[in-house]
């Protein structure tokens, strides 16, 4: 009546233990984001890239330099506006942030 | 609908067989939808696996997710992450549309908290400092929140420090030049309201994040508030 075997018990003492890891594994680490914005901003760093190049180049003092908006462009780097003393400028930075462009409005 | 889809229906044959197009009205449109784009705040969205879509996180959804996981979403968990800036250390950099706070570290890395932030008409951005910081600090109600709610009234003289205190644990008092701004970045007695656009332009953040903080800010560290489409700006 006991149909238990050795060789049962040898798969069963192996597996058990991977199963239980594939579990936890899976379990332990989500694989996408569960919030996001409602559109696409720039992240902070690459907006104060910008704001950092601006004051480089236009010689305005980076304390006047603030970035006011942000969007994903085509190329999937971002265009970011700044406002530098009362004027504007527009910055392309790629997601390496290597600024590509930087324009007075 | 964007404004660019109004026009593009303006200009559609369906729409002129019945309705005269006009081009200034489509040009006043445009301008309109795109300052009205510009103004509103950027808000969270959560994913719903019932129905795999992306909804709003608003303040239901808020509670029911801090109901259900004793937490705000893993994304507001305070970690340490690569951050590229020029910006020293010591500096605290707010991204109010994504709602996130940086504290930047040496090597190019920075402590990012999860908080909560000015509700529509209230956001704002700007370069201040810390001006002052407190433990537990006292809450006052402003006179118009006295006025219209009598749970306020009660502490028209000041609510003592403390878990209910809506200022929570810790408040750094933001001041442009010497001035105060009378913003805060200040801890909460409603910890499921962050990664939310549900203050009065001060930035929230959960009690242990805001201790966290505070033990590492010293007085004048300078206070980059980014934040898309904000009502007000300050010391820019």
């Amino acid at each position: 009546m006991n149909s238990f075997k050795p060789r049962s018990a040898f798969f069963m003492a192996i597996g058990i233990p991977f199963a239980l890891a594939g579990c936890s594994t899976s379990s332990s680490s989500p694989t996408s984001p569960v919030v996001r914005t409602s559109e696409a901003t720039a992240p902070a760093a690459l907006q104060l890239t910008c704001a950092s190049e601006a004051a480089t180049r236009f010689a305005v003092s980076s304390d006047k330099i603030l970035p006011v908006s942000s969007r994903q462009g085509d190329d999937g780097g971002y265009l970011v506006d700044l406002s530098m003393d009362g004027q504007q400028a527009t910055c392309a930075i790629g997601e390496d942030g290597v600024v590509t462009s930087l324009e007075r409005a | 609908m964007s404004a660019l889809g109004i026009a593009s229906r303006l200009n559609s044959p369906s729409i002129r067989r019945n309705v005269p197009f006009r081009p200034a009205i489509a040009a006043l449109l445009v301008i309109f939808c795109a300052c009205a784009a510009l103004a509103q705040a950027l808000e969270t969205q959560i994913f719903d696996p019932a129905t795999r879509t992306w909804v709003t996180y608003d303040p239901r959804q808020a509670v029911k997710y801090y109901r259900a996981h004793g937490q705000t979403p893993e994304e507001f968990q305070r970690r340490i992450v690569d951050f590229k800036t020029a910006e020293k250390p010591g500096t605290i950099i707010i991204d109010g549309d994504k709602h996130f706070l940086y504290f930047v570290l040496p090597n190019f890395q920075a402590i990012r908290y999860g908080i909560g932030v000015g509700k529509e008409g209230f956001g704002w951005a700007g370069i201040v400092k810390v001006g002052r910081m407190q433990e537990w600090p006292t809450w006052t109600p402003p006179a118009e929140m006295v006025e219209r709610d009598p749970k306020a009234a009660q502490y028209k003289d000041g609510m003592p420090g403390g878990p209910e205190n809506p200022l929570g644990a810790r408040a750094l008092y933001l001041y442009e030049g010497n001035q105060d701004t009378i913003y805060r970045i200040h801890g909460t007695n409603q910890p499921w309201s962050i990664g939310l656009n549900i203050s009065s332009g001060c930035i929230r953040m959960n009690n242990d994040d805001v201790t966290d903080l505070y033990s590492r800010v010293e007085i004048g560290a300078k206070v980059i508030v980014l934040m898309q489409g904000a009502a007000l700006y300050r010391g820019v």
